[in-house]
C-alpha cells in the first residue's frame, strides 16, 4: 500500500476494532507473503464478526489449538514489515479469547 | 452457437529462462496462423490474455503481439486473474458471433520466472481481495480455507486430495508440452512439504512461462465451440455464500449447456482448473459431474483418470502440464481440440466427441466454461 492508501485505509479500523467474533476456517501459513516473513509460520483464519461481516483476520496471541467457533476479538496490531515508503500499515487482527 | 477452431499453437510449459514473454507469443500464435493456414492480414483481431506482465513495467500487450506477428487490425488484452484464458476466447467468440470479424487469433501468455519465487506469489494476490493481502493469505492459503471447510463438512481426506495429484502428474508424463514429467505417488505428496494446511508442495500447481494460441473462426470447420460462458463472484472469499462450492462454476457451466444443448453426462473428456488440488475436487462437483461433497471419492476411485468414466485433465491439469496464468484457459481448450481430433497422442480418449473446459480466476471470482464439439 502507497501512504496515500494507508491513510485513508486507517479511517475504517476503528469500526472494525474491539468487535467479537467467531472463527469459521483457518490455515497455518508456512509459506509467507511478502513482509510476513518474521512472523511465520502464522495463522490466518475467516472470521465472522457479531456484526455478520464475515473477513479475513490473521489470528495471534494464542496458546491452545484453534478450533470452528473458537471467540475472537479484533486488536489493533502491527500487518507486517513496514511499507516501502516508511509509513508502518496498521491492521486488525483476531485475538482468541 | 458454432465458432470454429481453425488451428492451434502451444509452446512448452515449464522454466523458460531463455525465453521471452514476446519470444512465447511468436511461437504458439504463428503455429496457430500456420495450422490455420492463414496470413496475419487475414487476422481481423488479436486478443492477449495475460495477467501479470504489467509487473514488468511492460503494458500494451495487444499491440506488442499483433507487433510481433505482423497483424495490424485489432488488437486487445484480457485480464481476468487465471480465467484470462477462458475469457479473451469468451471475447473472441462474442466479437465473431457479432459478424464484425471473421477470423480472430486468442493468444494466452504468461512469463512469472523473470520474477523471484515470493514477487511470483505476491503478484497472484492481486486476483484476491485487498483485506485477504492485508491479512497475510496467499493463494494456497485461500484454497486451504476451502479445503479445510470442505474437509470438514463431507469428511473429505488428504489422501483424495493427493489422488489428482497423483493423476494428474501421470497424465502429463504422457505430454510432450507438460512442465513435470515425473509421476508422484500418493505417499510423496502427503509428505511433501506444508505450504499452508493441509495443502503441500505437491497439492499446488507451480509457477511457469508458457503461451498457447488459437485462431477462432466464422469459416466452418470439423471442431467448434458450441457453448461459452462467463460468470462472476465476489473476489474475495469472505463474502461468498459457500466455502465449498464455486457458484460461478455453476452459473457458467449452465449457460454453456444450455447454448450447446448438451448436459454434462454427454462430455467425454474434461479440462479443469486444478490451481490446487481441492480445486479439481470442487470442480466436478460444482460441474455435476458428481453430486456436492462426493468429488473426492469420485477422483480417489480411479473415475477421472485416462481409462475412467470421465478423463479429466489428461493434459496434466495445472498441476502436472504447468501454469503460466494468461495461458492456461487456452491450453485447455488445445487439449480438448487434440482430444477430439484424435491427435492426444499417448493420452487419446477414444472417440472423444464432445469436450469442456472449465477456467477460474482467482478463488472463484471469475469461471470461463466452453464446450466444444465435433
Amino acid at each position: 500500500m502507497t501512504s496515500v492508501e494507508i491513510w485513508r485505509n486507517s479511517k475504517k479500523l476503528s469500526d472494525l476494532l474491539n468487535k467479537k467474533g467467531r472463527i469459521l476456517t483457518w490455515t497455518k501459513i508456512t509459506t509467507p507473503s511478502q513482509g510476513y516473513e518474521s512472523q511465520t509460520p502464522y495463522v490466518v483464519a475467516l472470521v465472522e464478526l457479531e456484526t455478520g461481516q464475515k473477513l479475513p483476520l490473521q489470528v495471534i496471541d494464542f496458546q491452545a489449538e484453534l478450533k470452528v467457533n473458537q471467540k475472537i476479538l479484533t486488536v489493533i496490531r502491527r500487518l507486517k514489515q513496514p511499507a516501502p515508503e516508511g509509513v508502518i500499515e496498521y491492521g486488525i487482527k483476531a485475538k482468541p479469547i | 452457437m458454432r465458432v470454429n477452431i481453425l488451428g492451434v499453437g502451444i509452446t512448452k510449459f515449464g522454466e523458460l529462462w531463455e525465453k521471452s514473454l514476446a519470444d512465447l507469443a511468436l511461437e504458439a500464435g504463428s503455429k496457430a496462423l500456420k495450422e490455420a493456414n492463414l496470413k496475419p492480414d487475414q487476422i481481423d483481431a488479436v486478443i492477449v490474455a495475460n495477467m501479470l506482465y504489467s509487473k514488468s513495467g511492460q503494458d500494451h500487450l495487444g499491440a506488442l503481439v499483433a507487433e510481433s506477428l505482423g497483424i495490424n487490425k485489432a488488437s486487445s488484452h484480457i485480464e481476468a486473474a487465471c480465467a484470462s484464458g477462458g475469457v479473451a476466447i469468451h471475447q473472441a467468440i462474442n466479437s465473431l458471433l457479432s459478424g464484425l470479424y471473421q477470423n480472430v487469433l486468442v493468444v494466452g501468455v504468461e512469463k512469472m520466472t523473470d520474477l523471484s519465487p515470493s514477487q511470483a506469489t505476491s503478484a497472484l494476490m492481486g486476483a484476491a481481495s485487498e483485506e485477504e493481502r492485508q491479512s497475510g493469505l496467499t493463494f494456497p492459503a485461500l484454497y486451504a480455507l476451502m479445503a479445510k471447510a470442505h474437509m470438514d463438512k463431507f469428511g473429505t481426506k488428504r489422501s483424495q486430495l493427493a489422488a489428482v495429484s497423483v493423476k494428474n502428474h501421470a497424465n502429463a508424463c504422457l505430454n510432450p508440452n507438460a512442465q513435470f514429467h515425473f509421476e508422484v505417488t500418493p505417499e510423496k505428496v502427503l509428505s511433501s512439504t506444508m505450504v499452508a494446511d493441509p495443502l503441500t508442495l505437491l497439492d499446488c500447481s507451480p509457477i511457469s512461462d508458457g503461451a498457447a494460441a488459437v485462431v477462432l473462426s466464422n469459416t466452418p470447420s470439423d471442431i467448434f465451440i458450441s457453448g461459452s460462458a462467463v460468470a462472476s463472484d465476489s473476489v474475495g472469499l469472505s463474502q461468498r455464500k459457500s466455502l465449498v462450492e464455486i457458484q460461478a462454476t455453476r452459473e457458467a457451466s449452465k449457460q454453456a449447456f444450455k447454448q450447446s444443448g448438451v448436459g454434462i453426462s454427454d462430455i467425454d473428456v474434461l479440462e479443469v482448473h486444478d490451481c490446487f488440488t481441492i480445486a479439481e475436487i470442487m470442480a466436478l462437483e460444482d460441474l455435476g459431474v458428481c453430486p456436492k461433497g462426493e468429488g473426492g471419492k469420485f477422483v480417489d476411485s480411479g473415475k477421472a483418470n485416462l481409462g475412467g468414466k470421465l478423463p479429466t485433465n489428461t493434459s496434466g491439469g495445472l498441476k502436472g502440464c504447468g501454469h503460466p496464468v494468461g495461458a492456461t484457459g487456452v491450453k485447455q481448450l488445445i487439449e480438448i481440440y487434440d482430444q477430439l481430433r484424435g491427435s492426444a497422442i499417448g493420452r487419446q480418449v477414444k472417440d472423444a466427441k464432445v469436450g469442456l473446459t472449465h477456467n477460474v480466476g482467482g478463488t472463484g471470482a471469475t469461471v470461463a466454461v466452453h464446450v466444444i464439439q465435433r
